[in-house]
């Protein structure tokens, strides 16, 4: 499965051509990755805000909710589609010796440029409004949180994309899955607002850890932090769920990504 | 059979499915039956080796199902052995199909970098083929269109255009000659007429056999998952033919055995006598035979027997593979009654001149007394196959030509 220099090439066209079918035909076009989010932000803005008051416990609310959306818009979004994206591309792995990582990761670029593009606009509105954060000279360690979230999402991808070519279901268990994920990670609510014995059970998480992470060193100091929570610690558990989960993601789909063309 | 010399070396290639009697794509599915699949296991290939020289031309022809496509697919690398060794040196492109990744929704110009692209080209290089690809496929003024809006001849020829600027040591091309018209098929010809004069390595799966002797250097004929011959295209064409006739190549010379006759329609004369047709076959050499070479003179020998001595006729009829009647021959056309003794009798039987053409076979033999009751009448003898190239018509005579300009 080693990559080669023409993998990256193969990478190029499949990440273009996907922007190029994605937004084709509608007059919006690429305005509708960010549609997306806003209107769910608008949505959970009212409810969280307004309703539920979880907002009052902690400053920047707002913008900790639209970042919580936008890194889980990406999460989701990209852990499905590259669920799919083997079977999807059937056609290609039948007739052709491809590298099937490139197709998987292709999915994961795209959704990433999604992401990244998303962000820049939150950035962009925040420096506008006046309410840019900087946690100084840490704020370095932030693209080191984006490629452990990135990271994460490619070694759950490749699991998922290797257990749908021989189950469909996991199409199903997996939209189940992420509704679980999505409610026990901090996404939408401030931690501190979890009980302790709770809080020290989802910060264990390396995908609460990453999405914190960044927040901390970009919207707020009050940010709780799996390193808060657990120290050093849990940064070591986390570390080693890490490399277990793309140890295992990368050995499976190693192994069978071979039998891909035969089992499609 | 393989040595470094070869380009592509295959040794002891098995490759088995398991195909799952009903195959539950599902957990619900799996668990249901604990796991264990009524599979059925098919051997798509069994044993195969052979080696192939830079430069060989090589065709691999096979009935449906002989595994030649999953042969291919092995050697390009889609599929993995089950067990054994393929080894390739070199840059290879498999043509399985033409424009692998087309997009319907992409216009003409983003599908050729599409597809360019896994075929192997850098985005440079397609950049300076661009206008050559479009050229070829006489496609100018519909670039900039998506797919969608192109005939399917448009596609073929777009992808064909591609295909044939893909840059590779080794191609793999799977009956691509299948599709389009004949002026396509033309511009495929001249492609491999051209990749034959390069030193690029080629394997083309067909079944056209006239175009495995023009361009193949060798052909390799699998049945039912195995090499069954490897040898001159002219070889293997006459080789495939027979099998394609339905007959396995190990049968090719039928030991005296005798027929199970069937369809047969039996009478005795008043006073009980009787005459059965045992056996009866194509005869070379003094043996039974069922396929012959175009050209070669047809003899055919009938056995009978006989409760008592007398005379009678026979009649044999030759059919074609569209069951039409093409020849009688008759043994009242001599004039002559045969004097059938008791016992067993042998009849040879050599048609002078006969010349049928490539196909197959069928003969219908009836013995009749010298009032014309039918002793026995049998409506599928025995079956034989002429190989050879096509030839039209049903039959062919030798004919002398003669050029008289002064008249």
């Amino acid at each position: 499965m080693a990559f080669k220099r023409h993998d990256l090439a193969i990478l190029r066209e499949l990440v273009i051509t996907d922007f190029k079918l994605r937004y084709q035909g509608s007059s919006l076009g690429y305005l509708w990755s960010l549609m997306r989010p806003l209107t769910l932000f608008t949505i959970y803005y009212l409810v969280f805000t307004k309703f539920l008051r979880f907002g009052d416990s902690m400053e920047h609310y707002t913008t900790y909710l639209l970042s919580g959306i936008m890194l889980w818009s990406f999460f989701s979004e990209a852990t499905v589609v590259g669920m799919q994206s083997i079977v999807s591309r059937a056609g290609l792995i039948r007739k052709l010796n491809i590298n099937k990582s490139v197709i998987v990761i292709s999915t994961i670029v795209s959704a990433l440029i999604n992401l990244l593009i998303n962000l820049l606009v939150l950035g962009l509105f925040l420096w506008l409004t006046g309410g840019t954060y900087f946690a100084g000279i840490s704020v370095i360690l932030v693209p080191v949180y984006l490629a452990g979230l990135v990271m994460l999402t490619v070694a759950v991808a490749f699991i998922l994309a290797t257990g749908y070519v021989y189950y469909r279901d996991i199409g199903h268990l997996w939209e189940v899955g992420l509704q679980a994920i999505f409610y026990l990670t901090p996404f939408i609510y401030p931690v501190s607002i979890i009980p302790e014995h709770f809080r020290k059970v989802i910060m264990l998480s390396p995908l609460a850890c990453f999405v914190q992470g960044i927040r901390e060193l970009t919207i707020t100091d009050q940010v709780i932090t799996s390193y808060q929570v657990g120290g050093w610690t849990y940064l070591g558990i986390i570390g080693l769920l890490m490399v277990a989960i793309i140890g295992f993601a990368w050995m499976i789909f190693a192994k069978q990504s071979k039998k891909f063309a035969e089992n499609i | 059979m393989t040595n470094s010399k070869h380009q592509i070396s295959v040794q002891d290639l098995v490759k088995r499915f398991k195909v799952p009697i009903d195959k539950p794509n599902s957990l619900r599915g799996r668990a249901l039956t604990l796991g264990k699949l009524d599979q059925r296991e098919f051997l798509a290939l069994d044993k195969v080796s052979f080696g192939i020289k830079r430069g060989e031309f090589v065709g691999i022809v096979g009935k449906n199902g002989s595994g030649k496509s999953t042969l291919l697919k092995l050697i390009a690398g889609i599929y993995q052995p089950s067990s054994g060794k393929v080894k390739v040196r070199g840059h290879l492109i498999p043509f399985i199909e033409l424009g692998v990744g087309f997009n319907l929704e992409l216009t003409g110009r983003e599908n050729v970098y599409l597809n360019a692209t896994l075929m192997g080209l850098s985005h440079q290089s397609i950049d300076r083929l661009y206008d050559q690809i479009v050229e070829f496929a006489e496609l100018g003024d519909f670039m900039e269109q998506k797919l969608k809006n192109y005939s399917s001849g448009m596609q073929v020829r777009l992808a064909f255009s591609i295909a044939i600027r893909a840059n590779a040591d080794i191609l793999l091309i799977d009956e691509v000659l299948a599709v389009g018209d004949s002026s396509f098929q033309q511009k495929c010809l001249d492609y491999f007429y051209q990749v034959k004069q390069s030193d690029t390595t080629v394997i083309l799966v067909t079944h056209d056999m006239s175009i495995v002797e023009q361009f193949c250097d060798r052909a390799i004929l699998l049945d039912q998952g195995k090499v069954s011959k490897v040898g001159s295209p002219k070889e293997i064409s006459l080789s495939y033919q027979a099998l394609n006739f339905g007959l396995r190549l190990e049968d090719q010379t039928v030991s005296g055995k005798h027929h199970l006759v069937s369809n047969r329609l039996k009478a005795k004369n008043d006073q009980g006598d009787e005459v059965s047709i045992i056996t009866g076959g194509v005869v070379v050499d003094n043996q039974y035979c069922n396929q012959v070479q175009f050209g070669q003179s047809i003899s055919l020998r009938l056995e009978c027997l006989s409760s008592v001595s007398q005379q009678c006729s026979i009649g044999i009829g030759i059919y074609d593979s569209k069951n039409q009647y093409l020849i009688d021959l008759n043994s009242k056309h001599t004039k002559r009654a045969l004097d059938l003794k008791k016992g067993r009798i042998i009849v040879d039987i050599n048609p002078e001149g006969l010349q049928l053409n490539p196909g197959k076979y069928r003969i219908a033999v009836g013995v009749y007394n010298s009032s014309g009751l039918t002793f026995d009448y049998v409506e599928n003898l025995f079956e034989f196959i002429v190989l050879g190239a096509e030839r039209w018509g049903l039959i062919s005579v030798d004919s002398v030509w003669e050029l008289n300009s002064n008249v």
